[in-house]
């Protein structure tokens, strides 16, 4: 009788425990985003992922989680993947715990503490204060890679060059002489 | 209005503070460096860069080529050599105040993915140098002659060589659009302005001292926030030409925006320069649907050089 009480209580359980819930129930999961263009919804991070729905510029999503140049998104019922590019989160920076804790000291483990507690910022007053170093320059000399170098170094990963224009400034871009071209 | 890249006039104001009285010498120094004709073969490269300690010899002499320094600066038409002695100051400077981590493996590594990206730019020939500086901060720098820095900090927070490229991509691009060259040369014409209202005509030390104090305000300033926007949109193509995910660059932005806005790490950063976020606005609208058709690139997270 116990035994079969347990059971029942099995799929719940494993549903508590297992991947974030993909339907908002009390609360949406995610932060609120909004489309900043049309893409399609697809099934992983991938271009040659699938497609599940497509989304248009100005809807409202979830968003979730990324993965490299990818967001996860929550909209319409459904969840996927859409470029990194074409969702803006609208909780500007929610600062990931992760991430916060990184930045600052994290005493690891007992052997990382002493670096940490040597941690390095490089700050204006830091700076300003800075003594020509010629020992360094001529450390950095030694790492240059030639050109022929760096051919060799791409072609072993199997990168090869792309065509690719360069990006006009977007017009909402105040126009200055930084921006074009000397 | 956003303050940006103080450090290479840090550099230069670190020098005022620091060795004031140096500086004249640096940069006879470095202007006389410059005046001997270097072996046509041999690069540009800071073999042997120029101590603050170096005798200034024949102090009045070399006053002349300051005047053209400045002159050249003031034009907009710095040679390339020029270029590079003032990155080299700079790069000494910076390098002063954080050093290189002592990690061969890994300073070749980034130089080799740096050059790469450099490769496909309008300036693939410089003496491009890259370097991994101690410093727990997110930053990275860049220096005129093609001088291009990122810290430890940072460099940890990457998740593969796409990303690496997409950040070296984006000091690439202020070093070939001489954003920072600009930005002294605005401050020459202020320094130069200045001296001709004022009532004695300058000799060369005047314009240095000059030249100095400008500095200083300059740190203050930065880099204009479009100089960011458009490093960015140069990072990413970069990249992407380079045959990487062209996406990379991005989504260390979006890294970049998790830290607290309060963070120390990030402090120096986002005074200089714009917010994640409306980099990333700024980035999306500049590629609009232009990227579309581009196959996806690599991400080079297999060969990713891990810092312990």
């Amino acid at each position: 009788m116990k035994a079969w009480l347990f059971l029942l209580l099995l799929p719940s359980l494993a549903l508590a425990m297992g991947t974030p819930p993909q339907k908002p129930v009390a609360a949406a999961p995610g932060n609120p985003g909004i489309m900043l263009r049309d893409d399609a919804l697809k099934t992983s991070p991938s271009s040659a992922a699938d497609a599940v729905a497509k989304l248009g510029r100005g809807d409202k999503v979830r968003v979730l989680t990324s993965n490299g140049g990818w967001t996860q998104v929550y909209a319409a019922g459904k969840t996927g993947w859409v470029r990194i590019l074409s969702v803006k989160s609208e909780i500007a920076a929610t600062p990931d715990l992760g991430a916060l804790v990184e930045a600052g000291n994290r005493p690891r483990d007992p052997g990382r503490v002493v670096a940490v507690a040597g941690a390095r910022g490089l700050d204006e007053v830091e700076l300003k204060a800075a003594r020509f170093n010629p020992d360094e320059l001529v450390l950095l000399d030694t790492y240059v890679a030639s050109r022929s170098d760096a051919e060799q170094f791409a072609q072993l990963a199997s990168l090869t060059r792309r065509d690719v224009p360069y990006l006009p400034a977007p017009e909402s871009a105040s126009q200055s002489s930084m921006s074009k071209q000397p | 209005m956003k303050r940006h890249l103080p450090w290479i006039i840090v550099a230069f104001c670190g020098i005022g503070l620091a060795q004031a009285g140096d500086f004249d010498n640096i940069l006879r120094g470095l202007i006389k460096q410059k005046m001997q004709p270097a072996a046509p073969t041999q690069p540009a490269a800071p073999a042997q860069p120029v101590a603050p300690s170096a005798p200034a010899a024949a102090a009045t002499a070399q006053q002349k080529p300051a005047d053209q320094l400045l002159k050249a600066l003031l034009s907009g038409n710095t040679s390339q050599e020029e270029e590079l002695r003032i990155g080299q100051q700079i790069s000494g400077n910076l390098l002063g105040a954080a050093p290189l981590v002592r990690d061969d493996g890994l300073q070749r590594y980034v130089n080799r993915v740096g050059r790469w990206v450099a490769l496909q730019s309008e300036r693939p020939d410089l003496p491009w140098h890259f370097g991994v500086i101690e410093s727990d901060d997110l930053n990275a720098f860049a220096a005129p002659g093609g001088y291009v820095f990122l810290t430890k900090g940072l460099y940890k927070k990457l998740k593969n060589e796409a990303e690496l490229a997409g950040v070296l991509g984006h000091e690439i691009g202020h070093v070939i659009r001489k954003h920072h060259l600009k930005l002294l040369q605005k401050s020459q014409a202020i320094a130069a302005l200045g001296s001709f209202f004022g009532s004695k005509l300058k000799n060369e030390n005047e314009i240095v001292q000059n030249l100095i104090g400008n500095g200083a305000e300059i740190v203050a300033r930065g880099l204009d926030k479009d100089a960011e926007f458009e490093a960015d949109r140069i990072g990413l193509v970069l990249g992407a030409r380079a045959g990487y995910d062209a996406y990379a660059l991005p989504a260390v932005l979006a890294e970049i925006g998790h830290v607290a806005k309060n963070d120390k790490s990030v402090s120096l950063l986002f005074k200089t320069h714009p917010l994640p976020e409306d980099r990333l606005g700024q980035l999306s609208e500049a590629v609009g649907e232009r990227l579309d058709g581009l196959a996806e690139g690599q991400s080079g997270v297999g060969r990713f050089y891990r810092l312990r």
